[in-house]
């Protein structure tokens, strides 16, 4: 498959007044063409600062790696160019649907603005695009919808306008950061429904964000586990349920609710902070299988079959392993 | 600084507002000069060993020179030492009627913050109608009636000014109040009192702090001001205030600068330390670090 | 040890909107609209409904932090409040009823104070109600921290220090000094990663196992209600849809709503086995 986007040893590094905080460490992954992605860590793996790098929000001195997007290095990227990409070609659904949009102007001109500032078409051609892709969000009334206010939508159909906002432009690539963590379990499975349709229907790529396995289940084609701001396994949305290996992602599994066997499965220990700079395998100290050589050095990535890398010292690849 | 196992430099919200008020310079040059002053008045007498009100008509307006160093005023008196000690009348007033103030406006506005309703109305309107008239026109027409003295202004000043203190605390308690930490207390039994005094209060503290520093340099130019106009501090009793007084003339203003600008400088200096000072607390205490262990 | 330990009858809450009120509509909005229901000790009951179906201001209610509009509610008999025969606790009474019936809320980085230390916090109601001496205090802070998890390095820190995981024990903690025998659990897993949603779901059950506590836990996550809790109650906008035994309103659920919250749970196919 054709690769996208294509994310190479990227490291980001905060400074602040508590000492060096490193958000991600060395991290290379990539996104196909036409497919959806789903990025999975908890809190502290660095899975929201991955987005924000690949939109060119960060300080460019914390950055260090690469992110190509069609041969081009986004993270070297001056701002007048990289603002011509976003929201055009690579576009981000927020999280929050009630704070995403502007609450003072009408649904109608928020989408008009992204049109206009990309300088898509003119005036009668934008409103068609508009109304066409209000129905492709499964809107009943688009005409009376480009005329309401924020306030006065659902969180649902607000995360909906957020969704069209981030198509409009046709982009390559859509970066959605937890889209369905703040709606309601019904109005979650159609907009994670809506997002399937949009790949299927439009060809472009999704970067899907979360910390919910069932909503990877889902949607996503491939997987990336990311734990404490590196990458812990990448494999194919069937191999994650069937076939992982690393300790991180099948304690992830096992910890869903529906495990439940007298007590619920729980990975021991918690989550520590990413400052200073840390000695062998990040999972060390919450893993069931922690050896003499997890605590000194970081494991390398071993690939295990076709589209499926691991960075665990504890599995063989059975074609012997390879570091990057 | 607390360490703990690998290295990491965990640190107080108390540790993070010291590290952020020393990296502002102005605000640390602000509290310098406010030591400064405060030391140098509190004890004039080791830095002088003249008598504020001893006169010498035999030197009067004398230029500033090895025995006065910054001259004498109308009445042969030194003008450093009393400079030195009309710094302990314009401070203490500055102190104290922020002491009223606070002691008034924090009561009220958080019993109106926290209970809302009648209370809060009744109490809001009353804050609106002290705060609708300018405050020298009062002022000037109570000092005039009820005459200077240092108790006097201290009171005119912290019963004029205590609504300002009473609006800052109200709309801090009304944010306080909706935070689930306070459901909380209620949950576990408390009381309104042991909540407002248990959590209320201290969560207000920073706000309060701020605004209490600026309200002592507002004070310190209320009094000069009120002196300046004849009205504050009487006679023979320095203050900063009265000493400008001297500045009313016109010829002194031209050829005796001595006179007046010792004390005019004092009140800016005095005035503008203070400023910097509050601002840079307020930067310090603000945006209260939110480091945790996660994320 | 069937003993009915809440009995909750026609509660009602009501909300005035004031845009419907211009438009002429009935401005009344009914957050909570005619809720009956039983608590047994020692079963825990889960109140599970989407976000404005009420279920936290019902709560609210049988904890008395917010007032009520019409219904009642009986707590082991005592009558905390009921309209009809114009009836309320008093507040004195209510203040050493808190002691049995406790709260955990969701977000625990804004239920504690961050202005209190882990000690302070967590002797805060032992203090009010005199659990137990002055001198035995920190003792005893310490062995709660003990059981629900949490070392006793931690005993100076602040909220704003530790992590979600945590600061959500902390407030467990808080509530389980008091001893009570009635602790509502408020949406407290939504806040809080996966593989520390287990580790608290864990130490309620084991705290439940040591004090025979009785829970009442409101969820909108059904996939942590299904072993949870042995009773459910399922609300919409205000009104109970469907009630039961936990695993048997998850084998054939009656009614329609039921049905389609039961089918938005996503991920169901990882148990299935079956990949699209």
């Amino acid at each position: 498959m054709e690769k996208l986007i294509e994310i190479k040893n990227l490291s980001v590094t905060f400074h602040d007044l508590a000492g060096t905080l490193h958000a991600i460490t060395d991290l290379s992954y990539h996104i196909n063409k036409g497919e959806i992605l789903g990025v999975i860590g908890e809190s502290g793996s660095g899975k929201s600062v991955t987005s924000k790098a690949i939109m060119g929000f960060l300080n460019p001195s914390c950055v260090t790696g690469e992110i190509l997007y069609k041969g081009k290095d986004l993270t070297k990227m001056k701002e007048k160019e990289i603002c011509k990409l976003r929201g055009s070609k690579i576009s981000l659904v927020f999280q929050e649907p009630m704070t995403a949009l502007n609450p003072v102007m009408t649904i109608g001109k928020q989408l008009e603005e992204i049109l206009v500032i990309h300088k898509i078409g003119n005036k009668a051609d934008n409103h068609k695009k508009i109304i066409d892709t209000l129905h492709l969000m499964n809107i009943a009334d688009p005409e009376a919808m480009m005329l309401k206010y924020p306030f006065e939508l659902s969180g649902g159909l607000r995360q909906r306008i957020m969704i069209a906002m981030a198509v409009l432009c046709e982009p390559d690539l859509i970066i959605a950061d937890e889209p369905t963590t703040a709606l309601d379990v019904t109005t979650q499975m159609e907009i994670l429904k809506l997002l399937k349709k949009v790949t299927s229907v439009m060809g472009c790529s999704v970067l899907l964000i979360t910390h919910d396995l069932g909503v990877i289940a889902e949607c996503a084609d491939r997987v990336v586990v990311m734990y404490r701001g590196r990458k812990m396994e990448e494999c194919s949305m069937k191999d994650v349920f069937e076939n992982a290996v690393h300790p991180y992602t099948l304690g992830l599994i096992k910890s869903r609710p529906s495990n439940f066997n007298g007590r619920y499965y729980t990975i021991e220990g918690s989550v520590e902070s990413n400052y200073g700079e840390a000695k062998g395998c990040l999972f060390q100290k919450r893993c069931d299988f922690c050896t003499e050589i997890c605590k000194t050095k970081i494991p390398k990535e071993k690939i295990i079959s076709e589209d499926h890398v691991v960075s665990c010292w504890r599995c063989e690849s059975s074609e012997g392993d390879m570091a990057e | 600084m607390k360490k703990r196992k690998n290295e990491e430099v965990l640190l107080s919200a108390g540790q993070i507002a010291k590290k952020k008020f020393f990296q502002n310079k102005m605000a640390v040059l602000g509290l310098i000069v406010i030591i400064l002053f405060v030391i140098l008045s509190v004890f004039a007498p080791l830095f002088t060993k003249l008598d504020p009100n001893q006169t010498d008509l035999l030197n009067i307006r004398g230029c500033p020179n090895a025995e006065h160093i910054l001259g004498t005023d109308d009445l042969g008196r030194d003008i450093f030492t009393r400079l030195l000690y009309g710094g302990r009348i314009s401070i203490a007033v500055g102190v104290i009627s922020m002491a009223l103030q606070l002691a008034i406006g924090v009561t009220v506005g958080t019993l109106a913050g926290y209970f809302g309703g009648i209370l809060d109305k009744i109490v809001m309107r009353i804050v609106d109608v002290i705060m609708c008239f300018p405050f020298f026109v009062i002022a000037i027409a109570l000092a005039s009636v009820l005459g200077g003295s240092m108790t006097n202004l201290v009171l005119i000043i912290g019963m004029l000014m205590w609504p300002g203190i009473a609006r800052i605390v109200r709309s801090q308690v009304l944010v306080i109040k909706e935070n689930e930490f306070i459901m909380g207390a209620r949950a576990l039994g408390l009381n309104w009192l042991e909540i407002i005094f248990s959590h209320v209060l201290p969560n207000i503290a920073s706000s309060v702090l701020v605004a209490s520093t600026l309200s002592v340099a507002s004070g310190i130019l209320m009094e000069a001001t009120l002196s300046f106009l004849g009205l504050g501090v009487n006679p023979p009793d320095p203050s900063w205030g009265n000493m400008l007084v001297a500045a009313q003339s016109m010829s002194v203003l031209k050829n005796q600068w001595w006179m007046w600008i010792p004390a005019g400088t004092a009140v800016v200096l005095m005035v503008l330390a203070v400023n910097f000072f509050g601002d840079g607390l307020r930067d310090a205490l603000d945006a209260k670090s939110k480091i945790s262990a996660g994320d | 040890m069937s003993e009915t330990i809440l009995r909750v009858n026609n509660l009602r809450k009501d909300f005035t909107n004031r845009q419907r009120r211009k438009k002429g509509q009935d401005n009344m909005v009914h957050a909570v609209n005619n809720v009956s229901f039983e608590m047994q000790r020692g079963r825990t009951l889960g109140l599970v409904g989407e976000s404005g179906c009420g279920k936290s201001t019902a709560a609210k209610m049988v904890m008395g932090l917010i007032p009520v509009d019409g219904g009642s509610i009986y707590y082991e008999d005592i009558c905390l409040v009921d309209t009809e025969q114009h009836r309320k606790i008093k507040n004195k009474e209510m203040e050493q009823l808190r002691k049995r019936m406790q709260i955990v809320f969701q977000d625990p980085s804004s239920c504690l104070d961050p202005r209190k230390n882990i000690e302070q916090l967590i002797s805060e109601g032992i203090r009010k109600h005199k659990i137990c001496p002055k001198n035995e205090m920190r003792d005893y802070c310490i062995e709660m921290m003990d059981s629900c998890g949490l070392e006793p390095s931690l005993l100076m820190r602040y909220p704003h220090e530790l992590s979600g995981g945590q600061k959500q024990r902390v407030a467990i903690a808080r509530s389980f000094a008091l001893k009570p025998d009635f602790v509502v659990c408020d949406e407290i897993t939504a806040a809080l990663d996966v593989s520390v949603q287990s580790q608290i779901l864990n130490l309620l059950l084991d705290l439940k196992e040591k004090t025979n506590v009785t829970y009442l836990f409101i969820s909108h996550n059904l996939e942590v209600v299904k072993y949870f809790c042995d009773d459910i109650i399922i609300m919409k906008q205000g009104e109970i849809v469907e009630r039961g035994k936990c695993l048997e309103v998850y084998e054939n659920p009656k009614e329609e709503y039921t049905k389609l919250l039961l089918e938005s749970i996503p991920g169901q196919m990882i148990e299935q086995n079956k990949w699209n």
